[in-house]
């Protein structure tokens, strides 16, 4: 400091002055977290994941490794076929005294958590895990009822594969039966549409006379190009493996 | 020498102060487009600053993880969600069935959101390929004889490809700490029944946080007027335990959300009042969890689902002075009509136009005074 009290130097030091004063109230605001993150994301070149930030495809994948570790998730999934439904970011409330010191600007290390649920379909049933991926821990397991598992891409292309090969189906749609595909997977989070598109609803079914109560049924949707058939309407029972059809009039 | 000296820091000062002044922003747990910071106005000095997360998520749609809001440069930055979403959206037909559960019904992924939906010249701004974010004036905030005042708002907004359906689902972040949460329906009616009146409900999960997790209560607004009398009176009972609370037109029930122990700069408590903003009214139907507006449960992370409800709720547990989970179920009447579309050669062709149902969450005492006063 002595340097700015020498009148040869009185100019420039008011500038560093300044120059510090504006850099201080400049810099990002966001601090850094005081725990680094270990997850599949870490790497010398893999960019710093924070806790909310969205699951990247290689975290999901090792959420989804991690859960079909565990011994609890293997159990309740057994050694048949099972299906991957989701795998979504989880957040868990830290305690108190985290969430103040985050309030107040200081990082916090929350955790960074996925929550994978699978489908098996021997049962009907879910599985529910919430994975720890910094530690590639499994903290929570659950079973759920087949009615607390949405139903997914992968459903409905089982769906129109068992309606693409019926009969009635077939008459119905005539010529362009063999056109018709289903949607593909998001890519990059925009899904490409056909032009001659399968699309689908989940049917909750009230009655219990319904083929589809407390069934896995979709009601499937055909799309040419910017218009909708307005029949057949194909139901497609996946539990039972059937599928219903029925020509309404408009 | 002394004297350019002080010059020199007087002048940083001045720079500085006005910022130097400011306290420290939250921190935050997500980065790059998922964080959004927004100051009021847009342009000149600070007044208000909004600082939240948000993800595009294949189940729920666009979610807000945390919000902050700080009232003035100088003033605290207070917690107002660590999340908020459309839990499901219940869409049942008027003939009984079908019954859609478009959110916890199927994993529909987010439509593609380009610079034709989000367009620069109205303040919008694409967020990846699934939001938008829109900054822009908002109309009046306050007006009175030649003195006027215009308000900015910051806008989030992406749509759910429920197959025909796509669902608009939009959070408003205004510069006078009014959030709004809106659902529109939009895009093809059911192919196969296009002429039949249905109800879209979407169920929102708020959970809101005010200054924290920890002490938070919810009490009933409740207006009185009997028509016998000149007399008006206003109550706010406190919702004690768990369960679900019925919106009354001729009431105006609101839910207060307060904190234990926040208050404004006059002493006064602060508190959020969640406010039904209905298109034409609010449903009922058969399935229990639609028959109320409101509900009110105890924190559970793993109680994200609206059409369990009942089941959260039973036994209910206390929520005074709790961690507390606020829902409201919304409805859109869809009466068919001829602008939806029409029958070509056997096919659906038209488009139904986005019709709108929501709430507000408005601030009770969270400023000192009227904001954007001179």
């Amino acid at each position: 400091m002595k340097l700015c009290w020498t009148a040869r130097h009185d100019k420039w030091c008011a500038f560093v002055v300044m120059f510090i004063l504006i850099a201080a109230v400049s810099v990002d605001a966001q601090p850094k977290p005081t725990t680094p993150q270990r997850g599949p994301q870490a790497g010398p070149s893999a960019p710093r994941r924070l806790p909310l930030d969205p699951l990247t495809e290689d975290e999901k994948r090792a959420a989804e490794r991690i859960a079909l570790a565990e011994p609890r998730v293997q159990q309740l999934l057994g050694a048949g076929r099972r299906q991957l439904v989701s795998v979504e970011l989880f957040v868990m409330k830290p305690p108190q005294e985290q969430i103040e010191a985050a309030a107040a600007g200081r990082a916090i290390a929350m955790g960074r958590f996925a929550e994978v649920i699978f489908f098996r379909p021997e049962g009907e049933f879910g599985v529910r895990a919430v994975v720890e991926l910094p530690r590639g821990a499994v903290a929570v397991v659950d079973r759920l009822e087949s009615q607390q598992v949405p139903l997914t891409q992968v459903d409905l292309a089982e769906a129109w594969q068992l309606a693409s090969r019926d009969a009635e189906v077939r008459q119905a749609l005539g010529a362009d039966v063999d056109r018709f595909r289903v949607q593909g997977a998001p890519v990059g989070g925009v899904a490409a549409r056909p032009r001659y598109a399968v699309e689908a609803l989940p049917v909750e079914a009230v009655a219990e006379n319904d083929p589809c109560y407390k069934h896995r049924c979709l009601h499937l949707l055909f799309r040419r190009g910017d218009a909708y058939l307005m029949g057949p309407v194909v139901v497609v029972d996946l539990s039972a493996r059937k599928v219903y059809v029925e020509r309404r009039a408009p | 020498m002394r004297r350019t000296l002080f010059v020199a820091a007087l002048l940083a000062t001045v720079l500085v102060a006005p910022a130097g002044a400011q306290t420290p922003a939250p921190w935050m747990p997500c980065s790059g487009i998922n964080l959004v910071d927004q100051k009021f106005p847009t342009s000149g000095p600070e007044r208000t600053h909004w600082r939240l997360c948000w993800e595009a998520m294949s189940k729920h749609g666009l979610v807000i993880h945390w919000a902050f809001f700080r009232p003035s440069p100088g003033a605290r930055w207070i917690r107002i969600f660590w999340d908020a979403r459309v839990s499901d959206i219940f869409v049942p037909y008027h003939t009984g069935s079908p019954r859609y559960y478009d959110m916890s019904g199927f994993t529909f992924p987010m439509t593609a959101v380009s610079a034709a939906d989000c367009p620069a010249s109205v303040g919008g701004m694409p967020l990846g390929p699934n939001v938008c974010r829109e900054v822009r004036d908002r109309g009046l905030l306050w007006k009175d004889d030649a003195a006027v005042r215009r308000g900015q708002e910051l806008v989030l907004w992406g749509a759910l490809d429920a197959a025909n359906y796509n669902y608009v689902i939009e959070w408003t972040f205004r510069d006078d700490g009014v959030v709004l949460g809106r659902v529109g329906a939009t895009a093809v009616n059911l192919p196969s029944r296009p002429l039949e009146p249905h109800m879209h409900n979407p169920l929102w999960r708020l959970d809101v946080d005010l200054d924290g997790f920890w002490g938070d209560s919810v009490y009933l607004g409740t207006h009185s007027e009997p028509t016998s009398g000149l007399t008006a009176n206003d109550t706010e009972p406190l919702i004690a335990t768990e369960g679900g609370r019925d919106w009354d037109p001729h009431s105006f029930n609101e839910l207060h959300i307060s904190d234990a122990t926040l208050k404004n700069g006059k002493g006064h408590a602060t508190s959020l009042q969640l406010i039904a903003l209905p298109t034409g009214g609010l449903s009922r139907h058969q399935e229990t969890f639609t028959q109320h507006d409101f509900w009110v449960t105890h924190y559970d992370g793993s109680q994200m689902s609206a059409r369990y409800l009942p089941s959260y709720s039973s036994p209910p547990e206390p929520v005074a002075n709790a961690d507390i989970v606020v829902w409201f179920k919304g409805s859109i009447h869809h009466h068919p009509r001829d602008e939806d579309g029409e029958v070509v050669n056997g096919l659906w062709r038209g488009e139904a136009l986005v019709m709108w149902t929501g709430w507000m969450l408005k601030p009770h005492n969270l400023f000192d005074r009227t904001p954007f006063f001179p």
